[in-house]
């Protein structure tokens, strides 16, 4: 090779290949990166992801992606958070949403103070002090605000989209963008013999495409990183045991809600994400516990309103790859990893993926590639954590609950969890403190609207809450509270405010 | 819960660390459940470094509620944008490390990848005619950093250079409004409870006895309680630093103090020079094996300019961090805790950090084990990473003229620092992570201003319209000059606070470089 413009090769299309293939395009030059996307006509992607967190924001707005295009084009809703009902026990419900909780009070974060109060009166609702919780109940939606300190100017939201739609519209901006496409089915990957760097791929038609770098956006199939470069997978189902999932679509939700809703059932747990054309819905659970059949059935009878396509079955090893960068190959998507869609976290995966390979993109000079071992063992590494974090915060929600109900959530509460883990729900439970290292992708507010939503309990709030007698923090707490209440009461309904969006 | 038990904390030892200390728990322990002591002698003097600061003491001083007018007339402060670190890559070289950014990102990529691009094709201004901090401390200015955050002039932070015994002196008087206990005296011994190993009580040299639940060892290099006692252990680390004293003195002001700290390389070392407002700090770190103490000393008065205003005092140091700074009912703050040379002006952020992470352990009496280890974890986090960043400004460099410096070029640094510059050359990549000192800014303006760039531009930068990238880089130097001149000078913005008084409500947080950074 002696062109100094670095050959991109990107296999497979859907979310993982059209993301990866607008950002590049979008983000470095032509005069030194030519990205091309070899996409099987065949093939159909998994197409799940619809629902995401709001992270996702800072990727439409870093390759250039107008919002309302963006809400039109893939029949995207605004979330602001998850509902979770049914999950630390039965008939019970909470939401884990974005945003904010309350203000800070003396340097001391707002939850101390309502632990505070907590510890004393128990009937005291967490989402009361999330103007997102607040809204999303109300079915209410508005952007957030400029300025400081006001409830609104603290919201935060992402999307539930289309994801196939997603990946037409990224494929039609790339394109656009100068992306070339092959659309071809892959016969063989062949490497080089000296280096073990991917040489080039077969495609059925006899072509051959060569290239520098090689992304491989094949699904679960790792066509590249897995089939053709041996990087073993790593299994975590003795963490997450659910290993199958049924898909299905309903009618659209008459009040479209700005929420997903995670409802767990007997042995896994149901999701709801109302888009503006559709609903979609479906069922993660473990095949241990519970057959295929039975499974559909519990979906189906699950269902708000008619259901408007079959029923999809879809099976998975939860897990992540060894090493996601290897030799000239970087895996992006489910070829990367697999972790089921409780907290929307596989679209903000890719990303992760993506903003991170552009921070390490490799250069080239005359003679080729340079030797990347630096960059591919950073890699490497910070997709690790952040793999592992998330997995983390997902089996929380299965360890800690009090359901008597199932074998299965009886399991899941003598699963072995992680030491990290442990010790942050141990650190919790002693002073009502969380622990985030550099990785994690959850915020503060994020895991103790969880922890305290799946029923664990702090023994103790910060001694400096103590500084303030009760009554003073009660009467802080409402007063914010009223605040969020009568900021809530002002937003437009969701559906009314997206409607006057598209229009 | 033990609500209505008394819990004793004992702090050993006075000076900054013991004072930060006790200021700090006795503004937010609550007084019915907590009593605080400190012990101290008039005997043993404290080290009294730490004279410069990073921004990251305004936060501490905000959430203890101290005026900040009342703070730089107490401590005779002046105003620090950052450091200019002389001779250290080339003898001749001179370059500042800033507390801000050297630009905003453009199209999410940062700012110097752009600069870089741009370098390589000639005729762009040098990197630090982007920081607002650099131009003004170059032109002797300082003015508050304005919170419209459209303004240049809100993109940078500040610090303080202060009287480090002035500071302690304040915070004495502050701990003891606030109900802190002093008892004047020396240690004499220390009992632990033969059964758990805890330390139990202090004897006196008038043999009264101390009690306590909790100890605090701010007793300095010794470590009384943490080493002496508990026998902790210390992790040496000077095959990476081989300086292992100093020599101070004190300097009759030239001129109007500046708004920075120097750190000059010398031949055997390196001499810092903080201008208070009423005298300047002087001093020289070095190494013994290349140069004695009169040696060092006849160095240091040779560059020292003014009236001499004190004895020459030596410190002798270990560079290195206690194996844990939190062992049984003890919690060792400050250099009892590990010590790094000043260069970066990290001694009393290192105290702040400490004192602020205790207090999300409390109570510390019933503290578990998982949280020990946690903060075990945090604080031999901040040392490393401060660690590395220290001995990048001694590896990073051509210098071979003295026997010194032809050894610290064989100096075998630790694997994460090869692997950062590696990356950094590779790719101009600076690894963000959440906590713990020095991040993009801090570490462009050390490899830029050590001659280590990247061998590539970045293929992010290239997207750009390179004309209109031209003239916003041309643009931003200008508007940036013009914005410094119109900034009072240092002295003219300290002398209004010291005549007027004013309220000066700033925000400030856990960051280097200003508000707008992220």
């Amino acid at each position: 090779m002696s062109s100094s413009v670095m050959k991109v090769v990107i296999v497979g299309g859907g979310s993982a290949g059209w993301m990866t293939a607008v950002a590049l395009a979008s983000l470095l030059s032509k005069k030194q990166v030519e990205v091309v996307v070899v996409e099987s006509p065949d093939v159909a992607s998994v197409g799940v992801g619809e629902a995401t967190i709001p992270e996702i924001k800072l990727f439409n707005d870093l390759v250039g992606i107008d919002e309302i295009d963006f809400v039109i084009n893939c029949q995207a809703t605004y979330k602001l958070g998850i509902e979770f009902t049914n999950w630390g026990q039965k008939g019970h419900s909470y939401m884990h949403a974005f945003g904010s909780l309350g203000t800070p009070l003396d340097n001391l974060p707002f939850y101390q103070y309502w632990q505070r109060l907590y510890l004393e009166e128990q009937n005291l609702d967490l989402n009361d002090f999330s103007v997102c919780a607040q809204a999303a109940r109300q079915n209410r939606f508005m952007p957030p605000t400029l300025g400081k300190n006001t409830p609104l100017s603290q919201l935060r939201y992402a999307y539930h989209f289309d994801a196939g739609l997603y990946s037409d519209f990224l494929k039609r901006i790339s394109l656009e963008r100068g992306v070339s496409l092959i659309k071809q089915h892959v016969v063989g990957v062949d490497c080089d013999i000296q280096s073990g760097d991917i040489s080039h791929l077969r495609l059925k038609d006899g072509q051959c495409v060569s290239g520098d770098l090689f992304i491989d956006c094949t699904g679960m199939n790792a066509l590249l990183i897995g089939k053709a470069l041996s990087v073993k997978y790593i299994d975590w189902r003795s963490l997450l045991p659910c290993d199958s999932a049924v898909t299905v679509a309903s009618s659209v939700l008459s009040d479209l809600p700005p929420y997903t809703r995670s409802t767990a059932h007997c042995s896994g747990w149901q999701w709801q994400i109302p888009l503006r054309h559709r609903t979609g819905n479906g069922h993660v659970y473990c095949s241990q516990f519970i057959d295929d059949v039975y499974a559909q059935q519990i979906l189906l009878s699950h269902v708000e309103g008619e259901c408007i396509s079959s029923p999809k079955l879809i099976k998975f090893t939860t897990g992540r790859r060894e090493k996601f960068w290897y030799k000239n190959c970087v895996a992006i998507g489910l070829s990367s990893g697999f972790l089921e869609p409780l907290e929307s976290t596989s679209i903000h995966m890719i990303q992760e993926s993506i903003f991170r390979l552009l921070d390490l993109f490799p250069a080239k000079d005359e003679t080729g590639l340079y030797q990347h071992r630096i960059e591919r063992e950073k890699y490497n590494q910070l997709l690790a954590n952040k793999f592992e974090s998330i997995r983390d915060f997902i089996i929380m929600h299965y360890f800690a609950n009090s359901r008597k109900d199932s074998p299965f959530w009886s399991y899941c509460q003598q699963l072995p969890i992680p030491e990290s883990l442990k010790e942050k729900i141990m650190l919790y439970q002693s002073s009502s403190r969380i622990y985030r290292d550099s990785h994690d992708l959850f915020s503060e507010e994020g895991w103790i609207s969880v922890m305290h939503g799946q029923g664990i309990k702090a023994k103790n709030c910060h001694p400096i809450a103590k500084n303030r007698s009760i009554s003073v923090v009660k009467k802080q707490l409402l007063s914010i509270k009223s605040v969020i209440d009568k900021t809530v009461s002002y937003m437009p309904k969701h559906k009314d405010f997206l409607q006057r969006r598209i229009e | 819960m033990k609500q209505s038990i008394l819990e004793k904390i004992v702090i050993v030892g006075g000076g900054s660390a013991g004072w930060m200390t006790a200021a700090a728990l006795s503004k937010f322990l609550p007084k019915d459940r907590y009593s605080i002591s400190l012990v101290e002698s008039d005997n043993i003097g404290t080290v009294g470094v730490g004279e410069a600061t990073i921004p990251h003491i305004r936060l501490f001083n905000q959430i203890l509620g101290i005026d900040e007018a009342e703070f730089i007339k107490e401590t005779n402060a002046t105003f620090k944008l950052g450091i200019e670190l002389n001779n250290w890559a080339n003898k001749g070289d001179s370059y500042f490390h800033p507390f801000g950014d050297f630009g905003e990102p453009i199209n999410g990529i940062s700012f110097h990848h752009y600069w870089l691009m741009m370098q390589k094709q000639g005729n762009v201004p040098p990197i630090s005619d982007f920081s607002v901090p650099v131009v003004a401390a170059k032109n002797a200015k300082f003015c508050h950093p304005h919170s419209n955050k459209e303004s240049l002039l809100s993109m940078y932070s500040y610090a303080y250079h202060l009287d480090a015994t002035s500071y302690a002196k304040y915070l004495r008087k502050y701990s003891e409004e606030r109900g802190v206990i002093r008892k004047e005296g020396v240690v004499t011994r220390v009992i632990q409870n033969p059964e758990s190993g805890d330390v139990s009580h202090l004897t006196l040299q008038d043999s009264s006895q101390i009690k306590g639940d909790f100890f605090i060892d701010c007793s300095g290099f010794i470590g009384l309680l943490i080493e002496k006692t508990l026998k902790t252990g210390f992790e040496d680390w000077s095959h990476w630093f081989i300086c292992d004293s100093a020599v101070a003195i004190q300097s009759e002001s030239h001129g109007s103090p500046l708004p920075y700290t120097k750190a000059t390389a010398v031949s055997a070392g390196w001499m810092w020079k903080i201008p208070l407002q009423n005298r300047i700090g002087n001093g020289y770190v070095y190494s013994r094996r290349f140069c004695d103490d009169s040696t060092a000393e006849q160095e240091l008065l040779k560059q020292v300019r003014g009236k001499l205003l004190s004895e020459p005092k030596v410190l002798r140091f270990m560079p290195g961090i206690r194996k844990k700074s939190w062992n049984h009912n003890c919690v060792a703050i400050g250099l009892s805790a590990g010590f790094l040379e000043p260069l970066e002006s990290t001694s009393l952020y290192l105290i702040q950090v400490g004192i602020m992470k205790l207090l999300e352990f409390l109570p510390l009496a019933d503290a578990q084990n998982i949280m020990r280890v946690e903060y075990n974890n945090v604080i031999a986090n901040e040392y490393h990473r401060i660690k590395d960043f220290l001995i990048l400004h001694y590896y990073a460099t051509n210098r071979k003229d003295s026997p010194f410096w032809r050894h610290v070029r064989t100096i075998n640094i630790p694997k994460s620092l090869k692997d950062k510059i590696l990356l950094f050359q590779n790719t101009g990549y600076v690894e963000d992570y959440r906590e713990g000192l020095f991040l993009e800014p801090s570490w462009l303006a050390v490899y830029f201003g050590q001659g280590i760039y990247p061998r590539y531009n970045s293929p992010k930068a290239q997207k750009i319209d390179i004309e209109k990238l031209y003239m916003f880089l041309l643009e931003r130097a200008e508007a940036i000059k013009s914005a410094v001149s119109a900034m009072p000078s240092h002295i003219t913005t300290i002398n209004n606070i010291n005549q007027a008084h004013p309220k000066i409500r700033l925000a400030s947080n856990m960051s280097m470089y200003g508000e707008n950074y992220e």
